[in-house]
C-alpha cells in the first residue's frame, strides 16, 4: 500500500538532490535576472574600459597595447561576478531566509548530501557563465579597443575563458559553503565579498610585506593569478587553481559542520 | 508507526519537550493536542529530522528519517505552510520535491488535483492565500504517497469546506492503514478527526488515550436539570448537596449536578415532588475535558496507557 513497498527503487539519492536543486534553480526568476546583469555589467565594463585605453596613459607618448582577455577578466572581477556571486548565494541563504531551507532537508534529510548538491547546480552554471563572458568579452573587447588590442589566438582566449569559469565555479562552492554558515542573504554576500576580494586589497595595499604575501592567497587574487590578471603575479595560475580549490573545500566543511551541528 | 523515546528538546534553559514517550499507531488518526507552546511543532520538527533532539529518539518504522532513501516516498509532512519560495508556481515547487525522491511528475498533476489546486498551479505560490498555501503544503506531503503523514495545524487558514476537507482527508488515509499524525491546539478540531489523543502541556506527555477515554475518564457523568419554581430548586439542591452530588446553579432556573446519573436525579426530585422542566445529560464537551487535562491540576489525568498497535500495519 504505502510507496516503500512499490518496487519503485530507482531515483533519489544524490542524483535526486541534484535535479532538484537545478528544477529549483531555473524555476525562479532572480537565476535569470543575476545571469543577464553578469552580461550587462562585464558588457559595460568591457566597452568603457576598451574604450578609455585607446588614449595613452598620463605622460605616455602612445597607447600601450592591452591582450582582450584581460579586459574581460577585469569586468568579471570588478563587476560581473557580483551578481554571480549573488546567485549562489540566493541558492542557500535565499531558502533560509524564505524558510524553504526545512522543504528541501524534508526532500533531502542528509545534510551533507543537500550542501553538495547545491554545489554541484551552481558549479556548472558559474562554470558556463565564466566561459560564455570570457569568450564574448574578449570579442567584445577586441572592438572596444581597437588598435590598441594586442592579438591573441583562439587557444588563448579559450584558455582565459576556462580560467574565468574555474574562478567563479570554485568561488561559488565557497559562498554556498558561507551561506550554509551564515544564513542570511545579506550576511552572506557581505562576509563573500569580504573574504573575496577586500581583505586581500586591503592587505595587499599594506606596506608590511607578510601581508601582501597573505593578501595574494585570498580567493580574490588566487582568482587573478589564475586569470592571470594580478599586478605582479605571485605564482602561477596552476597554483591559484589550487588555492582556490582549496577555499572551496574549506567552505564546504565548514558549513557542512555548522549544519550537522545546528537545527534547521 | 511512529515512536518517540524519551524524546526531550531544550532551547536554551526553555524546556520544549519533555521526556516523551509515545507510540503513534499505523490505521487511525492520532490527534496531538496542547495548547499553544507545548511543544508540537519542535516534536514533529524533531521526528522530521530539522532539530535534534537534546536526549532521545523519533524514529518513524524503526529509523530515523534521515536514514530513508526516498524519505518522501516513506514520511510526508505538512510542517509550515509558509516554507516555500513565493516566487516558485506551485506546480513547480513540487516538481523540485518530486525529482528529489525520484517521483515521477505525472504524480505532480495528480496531487494539485487531489487538493484542488489544478487551476491555479503555475501561478507563483506566494500569491497564494493562507488557505491555498496550506491545501499546497498537503500536496506536497501526499506527494510520495507515504505510509506516514504528520499534519501540523493543518486546519489553520481554512475556511469551512476546507476543514472538513482536512478531516476527511486525514480520516480516509488512516482508512487506507497509514500513521496519521495531526496536531491542533484546538479540541474541539480534535473531537471530529482524531481516534486517539496525545495531549502534551509544556511539554510533558498528559495523556495518550483513545479519544472515547479522555472523554469518559476526565469527568463523571454530569446531569443538567432546569426546576422553574425558586423553593422547590433549593430544596433539590440541598437534597443533591446530603446524597453526595453538589450542585451548581445555573441561571436562570437550572442546575448542574456532578457525578450523578440521570435516573439518581430523576429519582430525588421525585422524592421531592420538585416539577421538573429539563432532565439532560450534560456530557462534558471535550473542549471541558481538555481544560482541565491542561490546566494545573493533575487530579483529572487520565493514566497513560500503551496501547497495543493494530494488527494491520502500514
Ligand atoms: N527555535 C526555537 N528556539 C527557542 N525556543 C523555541 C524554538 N522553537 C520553539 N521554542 C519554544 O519551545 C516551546 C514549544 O514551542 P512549539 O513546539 O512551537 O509549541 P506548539 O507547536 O505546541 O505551539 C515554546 O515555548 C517556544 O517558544
Ligand atoms: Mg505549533
Amino acid at each position: 500500500m504505502s510507496a516503500s513497498d512499490a518496487p519503485r527503487r530507482g531515483g533519489g539519492g544524490f542524483a535526486g538532490a541534484v535535479a532538484s536543486e537545478w528544477t529549483k534553480a531555473i524555476t525562479v526568476r532572480s537565476t535569470w535576472a543575476c545571469l543577464a546583469s553578469a552580461v550587462v555589467l562585464v558588457g559595460l565594463y568591457v566597452v568603457i574600459i576598451g574604450v578609455s585605453l585607446r588614449s595613452p596613459a598620463p605622460g605616455a607618448d602612445a597607447p600601450a597595447e592591452v591582450v582582450p582577455s584581460t579586459v574581460a577578466a577585469g569586468g568579471l572581477m570588478i563587476m560581473g561576478q557580483f551578481a554571480l556571486i549573488t546567485l549562489a548565494t540566493l541558492a542557500i541563504a535565499g531558502e533560509y531566509s524564505t524558510g524553504s531551507i526545512r522543504n528541501t532537508l524534508q526532500c533531502v534529510p542528509v545534510r551533507g548530501r543537500m550542501l553538495l548538491a547545491k554545489s554541484a547546480m551552481v558549479m556548472p552554471i558559474l562554470f558556463s557563465a565564466g566561459v560564455l563572458l570570457g569568450l564574448a568579452g574578449s570579442l567584445a573587447a577586441d572592438a572596444a579597443l581597437g588598435t590598441v588590442a594586442a592579438p591573441q589566438s583562439g587557444p588563448e582566449r579559450l584558455t582565459a575563458a576556462l580560467a574565468m569559469g574555474a574562478y567563479l565555479a570554485l568561488t561559488a562552492v565557497l559562498v554556498i559553503g558561507i551561506g550554509a554558515m551564515v544564513r542570511s542573504v545579506a550576511g552572506t554576500l557581505t562576509v563573500g565579498f569580504v573574504l573575496i576580494l577586500i581583505l586581500p586589497m586591503a592587505l595587499q595595499s599594506a606596506s608590511v610585506h607578510l601581508l601582501q604575501t597573505v593578501g595574494a592567497y585570498f580567493p580574490g587574487s588566487a582568482g587573478m593569478a589564475l586569470m592571470g590578471i594580478a599586478e605582479d603575479q605571485p605564482y602561477p595560475a596552476a597554483t591559484g587553481l589550487l588555492v582556490l580549490l582549496g577555499w572551496a573545500l574549506l567552505g564546504l566543511l565548514g558549513g557542512m559542520t555548522l549544519l550537522n551541528r545546528r537545527d534547521a | 508507526m511512529i515512536a518517540l523515546r524519551q524524546l526531550t528538546k531544550r532551547y536554551g534553559d526553555r524546556l520544549a519537550v519533555d521526556d516523551l514517550t509515545v507510540d503513534i499507531a499505523p490505521g487511525r488518526v492520532t490527534g496531538f493536542l496542547g495548547p499553544n507552546g507545548a511543544g508540537k511543532s519542535t516534536t514533529m520538527r524533531m521526528i522530521m529530522g530539522l532539530d535534534h533532539p537534546t536526549a532521545g529518539t523519533a524514529t518513524i518504522g524503526g529509523l530515523e528519517y534521515h536514514r530513508f532513501r526516498h524519505p518522501l516516498r516513506e514520511v510526508g509532512a505538512l510542517l509550515d505552510a509558509k516554507a516555500l519560495h513565493p516566487g516558485r508556481s506551485a506546480r513547480n515547487h513540487l516538481l523540485a520535491m518530486a525529482r528529489s525522491n525520484g517521483i515521477p511528475a505525472r504524480r505532480v498533476d495528480e496531487v494539485l488535483g487531489i487538493v484542488g489546486l489544478s487551476e491555479v498551479a503555475r501561478q507563483r505560490a506566494g500569491a497564494y492565500s493562507l488557505g491555498m498555501g496550506q491545501r499546497l503544503g498537503i500536496a506536497g506531503a501526499l506527494l510520495g504517497d507515504p505510509g506516514t503523514l504528520i499534519f501540523d495545524e493543518p486546519v489553520n487558514g481554512l475556511d469551512p469546506d476546507g476543514v472538513r476537507w482536512v478531516r476527511g482527508l486525514a480520516r480516509s488515509l488512516a482508512g487506507e492503514g497509514r500513521t496519521v499524525f495531526v496536531s491542533s491546539h484546538l479540541m474541539s478540531e480534535m473531537q471530529l478527526t482524531a481516534d486517539h489523543l496525545v495531549v502534551i502541556g509544556r511539554g510533558r506527555l498528559i495523556t495518550d488515550a483513545p479519544i472515547v477515554e479522555v472523554l469518559s475518564g476526565s469527568s463523571p457523568a454530569t446531569v443538567r436539570i432546569r426546576v422553574p419554581d425558586t423553593d422547590e430548586r433549593s430544596d433539590l439542591a440541598g437534597r443533591l448537596r446530603v446524597a453526595g452530588f453538589p450542585a451548581e446553579p445555573v441561571p436562570p432556573d437550572g442546575l448542574l449536578v456532578r457525578g450523578a446519573t440521570l435516573s439518581q436525579v430523576g429519582d430525588l426530585a421525585h422524592a421531592a415532588g420538585a416539577r421538573l422542566h429539563e432532565l439532560a445529560s450534560a456530557d462534558p464537551s471535550l473542549e471541558e475535558a481538555y481544560m482541565r487535562l491542561t490546566g494545573d491540576s493533575v487530579e483529572y489525568r487520565v493514566p497513560t496507557q500503551r496501547h497495543p498497535a493494530p494488527e494491520e500495519a502500514g
